[in-house]
């Protein structure tokens, strides 16, 4: 039977003839070319069948190339950065459960100090002001010029029924005035 | 004591490994092995090239048009080979035994009608102006539509199948007036 398939014949014309000088580049680049290269590059795989299916053989491999250069792409940033090392770097489950660890210290420590500083505060409220000033600093109690003891203050206060009685025993003989002669 | 396998050398080879299996695949899919290449050699020397790439810049970024142009100069330099060992005269060969054009064996008559029809088309196909004549040439080797209109620079897929349509009509028509019956595409 006569083949009448122009497809099969036009194909079997132009196999095994002398291939037309065509570069990887070129054909790979394809869309990107200029015109004039890219007539020129169409009447090349016109006129072979070997570079067509090399063609189309490239289009269907471009999603595998794709893939492939992204992972090697991935591998080598690992590599320029040796801190970023995959094998010496725990998993992502790992990761988060160390710090879960850290996270939890560090939580009971915050709620430690937030517990402190409201007992403190709590305390401090109950005493009052005065007995938290008296109590704050225990050196203050030993300083004289602000006692109401001094004798300088003798006349007013608390104090002054007990100066007026060393008065009368005679106690005081310096301050002691006698206008009686 | 050997040392123990370096991880990112194995995963490497795996992808390599992987990619080289499937450029081989292809290769066979599309016939390319019909073209006198092993398609494991090419595999074998894709899979060299791409580490001989990888060592001289390590650091730099890999784009897949480079993998691309790995694989199509791979390829075209095994089809170069397969050419020159085919120019190359086989002494068994008998000079006057029919010509072999790739499709398989077929007996002499229909070689000899096949090659008469053949000379038709290429004469045919000269006619018809160039534009025309690659549309109609990339078409009658399998590509879509879409892939003409990218290759040929036309406008669309549409524009590329009236294009196509016009040519293969004319063709046809040249190829009936010069009694070689009708044709299909």
């Amino acid at each position: 039977m006569n083949e009448m398939s122009l497809s099969r014949l036009y194909r079997r014309l132009v196999t095994g003839r002398p291939q037309p000088a065509l570069d990887a580049a070129e054909l790979v680049d394809a869309g990107d070319i200029s015109e004039s290269r890219r007539d020129a590059l169409a009447a090349k795989l016109a006129s072979s069948t070997e570079y067509a299916d090399l063609t189309r053989m490239l289009r269907a491999l471009q999603p595998a190339s794709q893939t492939l250069a992204e992972h090697l792409t991935a591998e080598r940033r690992v590599a320029a950065h040796p801190a970023r090392a995959r094998d010496l770097r725990p998993a992502a489950g790992a990761r988060r459960s160390q710090t879960r660890h850290l996270r939890w210290v560090g939580a009971m420590a915050a709620c430690l100090a937030v517990a402190l500083g409201l007992w403190s505060g709590h305390t401090d409220r109950q005493r009052g002001p005065a007995e938290v000033a008296a109590t704050a600093k225990p050196a203050a109690l030993g300083d004289r010029i602000f006692t109401t003891r001094d004798a300088i203050f003798a006349s007013s206060g608390e104090n002054a029924h007990h100066h007026q009685r060393e008065a009368k025993r005679g106690g005081d003989e310096l301050f002691h005035a006698n206008f009686s002669g | 004591m050997s040392n123990p396998p370096d991880p990112a050398h194995a995963r490497l080879e795996e992808l390599f490994r992987t990619y080289g299996a499937r450029v081989r695949g292809m290769l066979t899919t599309y016939g390319l092995d019909k073209y006198g290449i092993d398609p494991a050699d090419v595999e074998q020397e894709v899979r060299i090239r791409l580490w001989k790439a990888l060592e001289r810049d390590r650091f730099g970024a890999f784009h897949a048009s480079y993998v691309q142009r790995v694989v199509a100069s791979t390829v075209i330099d095994a089809l170069r080979r397969a050419e020159v060992r085919a120019a190359e005269p086989l002494p068994e060969e008998d000079e006057d035994s029919p010509v072999d054009l790739g499709e398989g064996s077929v007996g002499p008559e229909q070689s000899a009608g096949d090659v008469e029809r053949m000379q038709g088309i290429e004469r045919c196909m000269n006619e018809i102006p160039e534009r025309r004549r690659v549309v109609v040439a990339l078409h009658l080797q399998g590509f879509s539509l879409q892939e003409i209109a990218d290759l040929a620079g036309i406008a669309s897929a549409e524009a590329a199948r009236k294009l196509v349509s016009r040519g293969l009509e004319e063709l046809k028509g040249r190829l009936r007036e010069l009694g070689y019956g009708d044709f299909d595409d």
